[in-house]
């Protein structure tokens, strides 16, 4: 997975159009939420894996994916699509789990001081 | 903030949602709730306020009948029902069946893609979201929609009044029971046809008692079709009533109807007309005809069918106009047809006309058995007019028929049919 790091944290372009588009306010307070809406897609993830229910971890991913890449998170959004597209074993996805929740982290760093900068 | 953002943020500035569609009831449908909540926001921004959520498929289909969204906006993937099942249910509804339903979706792939819009779906959406691409495309559905609601509201308004105003016209015309007691009086029959070549004509026919069982009967046909024809048959209805006295002089009731059409009608507006006054008593008929079609006669029981000379201007052309009543006999066994040139011009299959001498040759052909409205429906036949044909033009046909004095059976017959008249719709049957 040392590929995904080719990928920008956040996607610039995205949250420039988020920013003209949506009341400021309203707009800081929707990426306040990404970071626990991650955490969970990677509990959803992670529990589904430990069930054995593949399919369950695609939609997971999916859900993860959608609100990560609307958000401008980038980089989660395409752990999630490779997750959600790619993968097809189990052992594939527990081995891509780390780097999922480095990006996790990460990105909800990012996040905390877009906001306050905002 | 960078200059860039400057030029972003003006730009989204100048976007105006025009302000009829704020009001629109939008249904966002998608199970990730921060994924709601951005396309909201989006859609807030730009002063929307009529918003409801459904968090998938099953609620979207509840949501759909309680909230009765004006569009919506639908996540492809959702766990309970896919964004392709959601679009086919929607289109099988009558009352959704065009309401626009917008599909996000990251998916490029073109199959996909075919099927997304083969299961009913308007337009789709990228994902990730692109704030401005979703304004525009909800502006453009709604817009669309909105114009085509009001274009089908429009045309459910005209087709109602119109049919208000069929059916008035349609009671301009002789009632049946006046009709048959005028025809029982006469020793004769009646028989007539009259169709438009839309909603409202420009054809008028009528029955005007005179006395001592002697009755008029006029046939006009003014110029084009549709309303401004058909509110010219009022006015002449109107006129032709004033002058009751006239009533017994073809030649003069059409002069005084001249005289004062030519100053009601518009230049390039007038009608042709014939007047008929049946003497059954005198066995006479007594005619005036202005620019209308020949009338065709038949002269007692061994007559040919002939064509009636007529001449003269139409209605309305010319002031001080003197039309002449010329006289004819009409004994028993005769029989008398009058028409608009919408029976004799009328194109067939093959586009051919049967022509005045068409309907001359048809008359002919008709045995004296046939009552005269079958003698009506043998001559429609001959010139290709049947009952689902589309009419070019208005056309309307009487038949007077002394060929056989209507047996007692007949009577009776006319008694019941006059009844059953009675009772329909004053506008049926005529």
């Amino acid at each position: 997975m040392t590929i995904v790091s080719d990928v920008p944290l956040m996607d610039q372009d995205q949250l420039d159009l988020l920013r003209a588009a949506l009341d400021p306010d309203e707009l800081r307070a929707m990426l306040g939420q990404l970071p626990s809406a991650a955490e969970q897609g990677l509990a959803a993830i992670k529990a589904a894996l430990a069930a054995g229910d593949l399919p369950q971890v695609c939609r997971a991913a999916h859900v993860l994916k959608g609100s990560a890449s609307s958000f401008g998170a980038a980089r989660l959004a395409e752990i999630a699509r490779r997750i959600e597209l790619d993968l097809t074993t189990s052992g594939e996805i527990e081995a891509c789990l780390p780097v999922l929740c480095e990006t996790v982290a990460a990105t909800a760093d990012e996040l905390a001081r877009w906001v306050e900068r905002a | 903030m960078s200059p860039v953002m400057d030029i972003v943020e003006s730009a989204a500035d100048e976007r105006v949602v025009p302000e009829g569609l704020v009001d629109a009831r939008i249904l966002i449908a998608d199970d990730d709730p921060l994924c709601r909540r951005l396309v909201a926001g989006v859609l807030r921004a730009q002063k929307f306020t009529n918003i409801a959520f459904a968090e998938g498929g099953l609620s979207a289909m509840e949501q759909l009948r309680r909230f009765r969204p004006d569009l919506l906006l639908l996540d492809m993937q959702m766990p309970d029902m896919s964004g392709l099942d959601v679009c086919r249910q929607i289109r099988v509804q009558a009352d959704f069946a065009d309401t626009p339903i917008l599909v996000q979706t990251a998916t490029v792939d073109r199959k996909k893609m075919g099927e997304l819009f083969s299961a009913g779906a308007s337009d789709f959406l990228s994902k990730p979201i692109n704030p401005s691409e979703l304004i525009a495309r909800v502006v453009v559905h709604l817009e669309r929609w909105n114009s085509l609601r009001a274009l089908r509201d429009y045309r459910e308004r005209i087709s109602r009044e119109l049919d208000a105003a069929r059916r008035m016209q349609v009671e301009l015309l002789p009632d049946p029971i006046t009709l048959q007691w005028a025809a029982r009086t006469a020793d004769l029959r009646i028989a007539s046809y009259n169709r438009s070549s839309s909603e409202l004509g420009g054809d008028l026919w009528g029955m005007l008692p005179i006395s001592n069982g002697a009755f008029g009967i006029f046939l006009a046909d003014f110029t084009g079709h549709g309303v401004n024809a058909a509110l010219n048959t009022f006015r002449l209805h109107a006129l032709i009533h004033e002058y009751k006295a006239l009533h017994d002089d073809p030649g003069a009731l059409l002069s005084m109807l001249n005289e004062r059409l030519v100053r009601l009608l518009r230049v390039g507006q007038f009608a042709t007309f014939m007047y008929v006054v049946v003497d059954h008593r005198a066995g006479v008929l007594k005619c005036a005809s202005a620019g209308a079609p020949p009338a065709i006669l038949v002269q007692g029981t061994d007559g040919r069918a002939r064509l009636c000379d007529s001449s003269g201007f139409p209605l309305g052309v010319e002031r001080g106009v003197r039309y002449r009543t010329s006289r004819r006999k009409f004994p028993v066994g005769s029989l008398l047809l009058l028409f608009s040139d919408g029976i004799s011009e009328f194109p067939d299959a093959k586009g051919e006309r049967i022509g005045d001498d068409g309907l001359l040759a048809a008359l002919n052909a008709c045995g004296p058995a046939l009552t005269p409205q079958e003698v009506i429906d043998r001559l429609c036949g001959c010139a290709g007019i049947t009952e689902g044909t589309p009419l070019p033009d208005d056309t309307t046909i009487v038949c007077i028929d002394r060929r056989a004095s209507p047996r007692r059976d007949d009577q009776a017959s006319c008694d019941r049919a006059a009844k059953q008249l009675a009772m329909s719709s004053p506008g049926g049957g005529r």
